[in-house]
């Protein structure tokens, strides 16, 4: 990425053209200038350095000068013979300054590359940062750089480690791949979770730079091995990085394991990676409705974080999961959005302007698309005073989409209210949507006579673009319910007269056009028009008079004849619009062939549109279900599908996940995850109640296909366990509830064995959890305390169904693993011993 | 993803930019400005120009502007625009400006580096950031423990770091409540909600767990229920809940336990519709006397216990626009005409509980050349009753659990005022 040059927008007065090319505005070195000193002085005296003339102005944002730059090199050159770290920072921020006006201070590239060799981190950094910005422009420099990057690329401290790698992916140099493939590897194996999130990236950043290469690295592989990893943020830039290196084939591959694991361990990441992980879930095939409903209860908790991104993605989610529970998804997702519906209007209540901008949008989007739902909290639709214009506008729209019949009347009073607002906007907003819940008919018989009864009122108003906006929402109404037309007949002439917007005025002529039955004025008012035809300049306020005469002429024969023929022969003779002149020789020729042929085709060119009906631009149903697929995306704020504003290559059409071939016994084991994920363990009094559960969180792997060989990282072989089972045959199905759990354990009052053994190695909860899943010893509940690990395990005899109780510590200090086992099983203390055993076995990688 | 995050100044002048990706250019700064700094209709906070989305907010004058070719999620990118302000101020200052931004632009870069990478947000905790970038001081990252500064960085709680330590323990608990009102002049409600906020402001050591007891009306029937009490409780519609409460125990028993962020931050937030304890009921009577005279007379009732009171009590009447004067009594506080405001301005300080107060003011009308009706906007009520809640929410309790199991202070504040909605009364 190299900073283009453009004209300093800094200083408006100096027009100066790009950068160091232009003259400057003052000598060179005549820098102290007065109209500098507006900027404070910052911390240390930046000048005085190596016995450089100290230039007075402290101010980095000056215009450029060639002299400047130079001066800046000057003192970089004398960099070594500096002692103060502080002042030494003041040069390169100054330089860092130039390139954050646009000014081209890549003549500084030599110089500045040679600081990179400093143990001053900050110094560092923006040298790194200046490299990035300018290696484009100088790629054989740059390369001379890369061995400092690499070295510092395998420092002893993790920061500088990570900020070495960033750098160097970000060069941006095709040149330069082999040179990063080897530290980019080393990173993703790094023991510090900061080298790998940044080496994550940085496979991403390669694959930019060269596609073939990365694919060769096999990079990808290594990717979805880290999937797994401890940190979650390594994780979330797995996401990231898989969805976009796979995005032509609709985001990254994925498999139940994968979906699982991420989504039992939901709780660990930070918001912006639970985003990333529910933007998976749209695209996963549950197994069974089951499964989805399961998936639903586990994220149902975070409709309540105050994070509306968060919220948004969990109702997309939803809306995925509820197509493939096999019922009509049409009626799920209506209660989808009943369960969603307060967490998002108690959002918008409070929340900044932006949030509920887009929450917002998203409300309008679901109101038409499930129409009804949001009726009961119209009111969250009124609009505050103090409110930025542009939701004041949305609200508005939103508002006649809640109406019915019982809230209609409250809706259409408070949108009067709006009439009169100063914003001109506003209040024609507020007219045109009275009149769209007359046209919908969505408070019934009498709104739409109220509304009507309102909007005649608004004609009658004087204000210019009230009663304009007011008359052409009257033609809508009146096209969609021509019974009302008796109301609106009287103050038509009146309002013609004070109605100068052009679209109002040929509304109000139409209108009179189609009234002129029951409005005794009407010829006279639009005789007066045609007698000023001359005074009229817009073409559609002509071509309104010439078929509202026509009309006319069919309903009162003898008034109107001799003005029509005044007006035909105005319009014929009207050289200005093409139209205008084209329908008035039209309508002539078609009197003269016969009128009985005219009359039928304007009196039966009724433009009205029957009741059950709605208007073309009100129906796009179409669209919105296609828009509900592009749901939380910007696809709702433009209300358009995304590839009428994406560009080809950034467009991403997410693909389901593959078909997989589950085994039964797997499937109903999955379907425990999530749902044991649920399960809070509220029993346990626990002072850090870390709510994991993964309990089939990497088991399943054994069972379904392991394509990426995504199981636990421990290397028990599966194998050893199911042998072992002499005198112990567990059920991989248990399941116990947290209560019976308790209950049992208290009831049996001595434990059946309690023991330690030793451990080698510090497992963490997700490993062990893991693999005392592969031995069907079930976690109920486990959670991490500073100087320990505690487990509740539980699990089940296969042909008694009596179960076995553990409570496992493992202690941090001296890894080791101690143990209570409760049974109510007989021969109890032989089976505690091939409990043990398998247990010992299952944590072999440990010991 | 995000292509590039810029900070321009109302001028439309970058002060600073990243790039995450090339397919943007600084020059689209032109177009941001052109498009909506020197916009004359005003534009939503996204704009869309040549199939690039500028998504932006603002802070005090300056824009800061996310732009994007793809479909993003706007709630994410907003989420972390706001991220970022709240980062900068904790940097910066509160009230940081273009001058505090062009003298620590370094830092922002890095900062900037940090919290985003090739476009995809990363850490963007203050507290963690905090622990590696300290371009303040001249003392670096080497003198603290590698390892155990990046197991922080990595950490799942986020919003809190390990090893606080406060000489004293304390919690404030806020309690702000907004109440809306829109009554008809018959006094039938035709609107009424509660939004309520709790603030806290937590100076506790170490890694402390919380437990928070509002009376709300689930747990408080089910504990009736247990143990034969006969409380009532507050039937609390619906809330959010900052992220470091424990949502699946929420949902699971209602009991909202927690590990605080150090300092301020809001719980949660709620809203509650039914049984609202309006805190004033006001009575309108507005006549008009042929052409020329308005009487009103009003009745303010303060509908709560005597032992507290209201403060800034304002009562706006609004007349019509051609008043020539006023004459009006009141039995408390002040109020004169104010014409700018088109409405009898009555000012009460402090407002005692179960208080009675009346005001009548005969208006007199200047004669007009045009007849037109007077739209009677409605009355409004400012006003802020400290220790008082118009839903009846109470915190019962905020137990605090540390492994040193020290005694931590709490102080509660309740606080209710009219909503930016508004407190009114057609009449």
């Amino acid at each position: 990425p190299r900073a283009t040059l453009v004209p300093m927008m800094n200083n408006p007065h100096h027009p100066t053209g790009p950068g160091s090319s232009a003259p400057p505005p003052f000598p060179p070195g005549a820098g102290a200038g007065g109209p500098h000193n507006q900027h404070p002085q910052v911390g240390n005296a930046t000048g005085g350095v190596g016995g450089a003339p100290p230039p007075n102005n402290d101010s980095y944002f000056t215009e450029t000068r060639k002299g400047e730059v130079n001066e800046l090199r000057t003192l970089l050159r004398s960099f070594d013979k500096e002692r103060n770290p502080l002042r030494k920072r003041e040069v390169i921020k100054k330089v860092i300054a130039y390139m954050t006006l646009g000014i081209d201070v890549s003549r500084l590239f030599s110089d500045m590359m040679l600081l990179v060799e400093t143990r001053d981190l900050v110094v560092k950094k923006m040298v790194y940062l200046f490299l990035c910005n300018y290696a484009t422009t100088n790629p054989e420099l740059a390369q001379m750089c890369t061995n400092t990057l690499q070295k510092d690329c395998s420092n002893e401290d993790p920061m500088v480690r990570g900020f070495a790698l960033r750098a160097l992916c970000s060069l941006q140099l095709p040149q330069m791949v082999e040179y990063i493939s080897e530290p980019l590897r080393k990173s993703l194996t790094d023991p510090h979770g900061y080298v790998r999130k940044t080496g994550v990236m940085g496979c991403l950043k390669l694959y930019h730079l060269n596609r073939d290469f990365a694919d060769s690295c096999g990079l990808v592989d290594i990717l979805y091995d880290l999937l797994k990893d401890n940190d979650t943020n390594v994780v979330t830039n797995c996401i990231h990085v898989l969805n976009e290196i796979m995005r032509e084939e609709g985001g990254m591959r994925m498999n139940r394991a994968i979906m699982l694991h991420l989504l039992n361990r939901l709780h660990e990441f930070s918001e912006f990676g639970v985003m990333a992980v529910l933007d998976l879930v749209p695209r996963y095939r549950v197994a069974n409705s089951d499964e989805a409903f399961a998936i639903m209860n586990l994220l149902d908790p975070l409709l309540r974080t105050s994070n509306s991104g968060v919220a948004l993605a969990v109702v997309r989610c939803f809306f995925a999961l509820t197509e493939q529970t096999g019922d009509d998804p049409l009626v799920m997702q209506r209660q989808v959005v009943d369960r969603v519906k307060m967490p998002m209007i108690t959002l918008t209540a409070g929340g900044s302007a932006e949030l509920v901008y887009s929450l917002l949008k998203h409300v309008d989007v679901l109101s038409q698309r499930f129409p009804g739902v949001f009726d009961d909290e119209y009111r969250q639709f009124y609009v505050r005073y103090n409110e930025p214009t542009h939701i004041k506008y949305l609200k508005v729209s939103i508002l006649p989409k809640v109406a019915n019949a019982n809230n209609a009347p409250d809706i259409i009073g408070e949108l009067s209210e709006y009439v009169g607002d100063i914003d001109a906007r506003l209040s024609r907003l507020a007219v045109r949507n009275m009149a769209r819940i007359a046209c919908s008919n969505a408070g019934g018989d009498w709104g739409a006579e109220h509304v009507v009864g309102k909007l005649v009122e608004f004609l009658d108003l004087n204000v210019a673009h009230v009663s304009a906006e007011a008359a052409n929402a009257l033609k809508d109404v009146l096209r969609k319910n021509p019974s009302l037309r008796e109301h609106v007949a009287p103050p038509l002439p009146r309002a013609l007269k004070y109605t100068t917007d052009p679209i109002g005025k040929a509304s109000i002529i139409w209108l009179l056009g189609e009234l002129s039955d029951i409005s005794n004025e009407a010829p006279y008012v639009l005789e007066k028009l045609i007698d000023s035809y001359d005074a009229i300049s817009n073409a559609s306020v002509k071509m309104a008079l010439l078929t509202a005469t026509m009309k006319m002429f069919f309903k009162r024969p003898p008034e109107v004849q001799a003005m029509l023929g005044r007006l035909l022969k105005y319009a014929t003779d009207d050289v200005s619009t093409q139209d205008v002149h084209d329908r008035a020789l039209y309508y002539y020729r078609l009197l003269k062939a016969s009128p009985q042929i005219a009359e039928q085709i304007l009196n039966n060119l009724s433009a009205c549109v029957a009741i059950e009906k709605t208007f073309a631009e009100e129906d796009d149903s179409d669209m919105h279900a296609a828009l509900m697929n592009e749901f939380n995306s910007l696809s709702i704020i433009y209300g358009q599908t995304s590839e009428n504003f994406i560009d080809e290559e950034h467009r991403y059409v997410p693909a389901m996940m593959a078909e997989e071939n589950v085994e039964g016994a797997a499937a109903s084991l999955l379907n425990d995850g999530p749902a044991h994920a649920h399960q809070p363990s509220t029993n346990f009094e626990q002072p850090h109640p870390q709510p994991t559960s993964a309990t089939n969180g990497a088991a399943p792997s054994a069972a379904v296909v392991d394509l990426l060989d995504f199981g636990d990282s421990s290397p028990t072989p599966a194998p050893i366990a199911a042998p072992s089972n002499e005198g112990l045959l567990l059920n991989p199905n248990a399941s116990m509830t947290g209560e019976a759990f308790q209950k049992m354990w208290g009831e049996i009052s001595s434990p059946t064995l309690t023991d330690s053994f030793r451990l080698k190695k510090l497992p963490n909860t997700a490993d062990t959890e893991g693999a005392l899943g592969k031995i069907f010893l079930n976690t109920m509940a486990s959670g991490e305390l500073p100087t320990e690990l505690k487990f509740f395990l539980y699990a089940q005899e296969s042909h008694s169904g009596s179960y076995l109780l553990v409570q496992a510590v493992i202690s941090k200090s001296s890894p080791s693993f101690s143990y209570i086992i409760k049974t109510n099983a007989k021969d109890a203390s032989k089976k505690c011993n091939s409990l043990i055993e398998k247990m010992k076995s299952a944590l072999v990688g440990f010991m | 993803m995000i292509s590039m995050i810029m900070m321009l100044n109302q001028k439309g002048d970058i002060l600073i930019s990243r790039q995450y990706r090339d397919d943007v250019s600084r020059a689209a700064a032109d177009s941001f400005r052109l498009e909506v700094i020197a916009a004359k209709e005003t534009v939503g906070p996204i704009k869309r120009i040549e199939n690039c989305s500028f998504l932006y907010t603002r802070h005090l004058n300056m824009y800061l502007v996310a732009l994007t070719r793809s479909n993003v999620n706007p709630a994410l990118v907003f989420e972390y625009l706001f991220q970022k302000i709240k980062i900068l101020k904790a940097y910066l200052g509160e009230e940081f400006d273009e001058n505090s931004m062009r003298n620590n632009m370094t830092l922002i870069y890095e900062l900037m580096d940090e919290t985003m990478d090739f476009g995809y947000p990363q850490n963007c905790a203050v507290d963690v950031l905090r622990l590696y970038i300290n371009l303040g001081s001249v003392k670096t990252v080497d003198d603290q423990e590698p390892s155990e500064l990046t197991s922080q960085i990595t950490g799942a709680i986020d919003w809190r770091r390990e090893g606080i330590r406060h000489r004293r323990n304390e919690v404030y608990i806020d309690v702000l409540e907004s109440v809306n009102l829109l009554l008809s002049s018959t006094g039938t409600i035709l609107r009424n909600e509660v939004t309520g906020q709790v603030q806290m402001n937590t100076k506790l050591t170490g890694m402390p767990e919380c437990k928070f007891g509002l009376n709300d009306k689930l747990v408080i029937d089910r504990e009736n229920y247990h143990h034969g009490s006969r409380k009532a409780g507050v039937e609390i519609d619906d809330c959010t809940f900052h992220r470091c409460v424990r949502l699946g125990k929420f949902d699971a028993d209602r009991t909202i336990t927690f590990i605080p962020p150090d300092g301020e931050f809001e719980l949660m937030r709620y809203r509650v519709t039914d049984n609202i304890n309006l805190p004033f009921r006001v009575i309108p009577a507005v006549q008009e006397e042929g052409q020329t005279r308005v009487s009103i007379n009003l009745k303010v009732i303060a509908n709560f216990s005597d032992k507290l009171y209201a403060q800034h009590v304002i009562v706006r009447i609004p007349v019509p626009r051609n008043t020539s004067k006023a004459k009006i009594k009141v039995s408390l506080g002040r109020a004169k005409y104010e014409p700018e405001q088109q409405a009898i301005v009555w000012r009460v300080k402090r407002f005692l509980g179960k208080a009675e107060c009346m005001l009548s003011a005969d208006v007199d009308l200047m004669p007009t050349v045009r007849k037109k009706a007077w739209s009677r906007p409605p009355i409004s009520v400012d006003f802020q009753v400290p220790m008082f809640t118009a839903s009846g929410v109470i915190v019962r309790f905020l137990r605090v659990y540390d492994k040193s199991g020290y005694h931590a202070n709490r102080w509660v504040r309740y606080i209710t005022r009219q909503d930016v909605t508004g407190y009114q009364v057609r009449i």
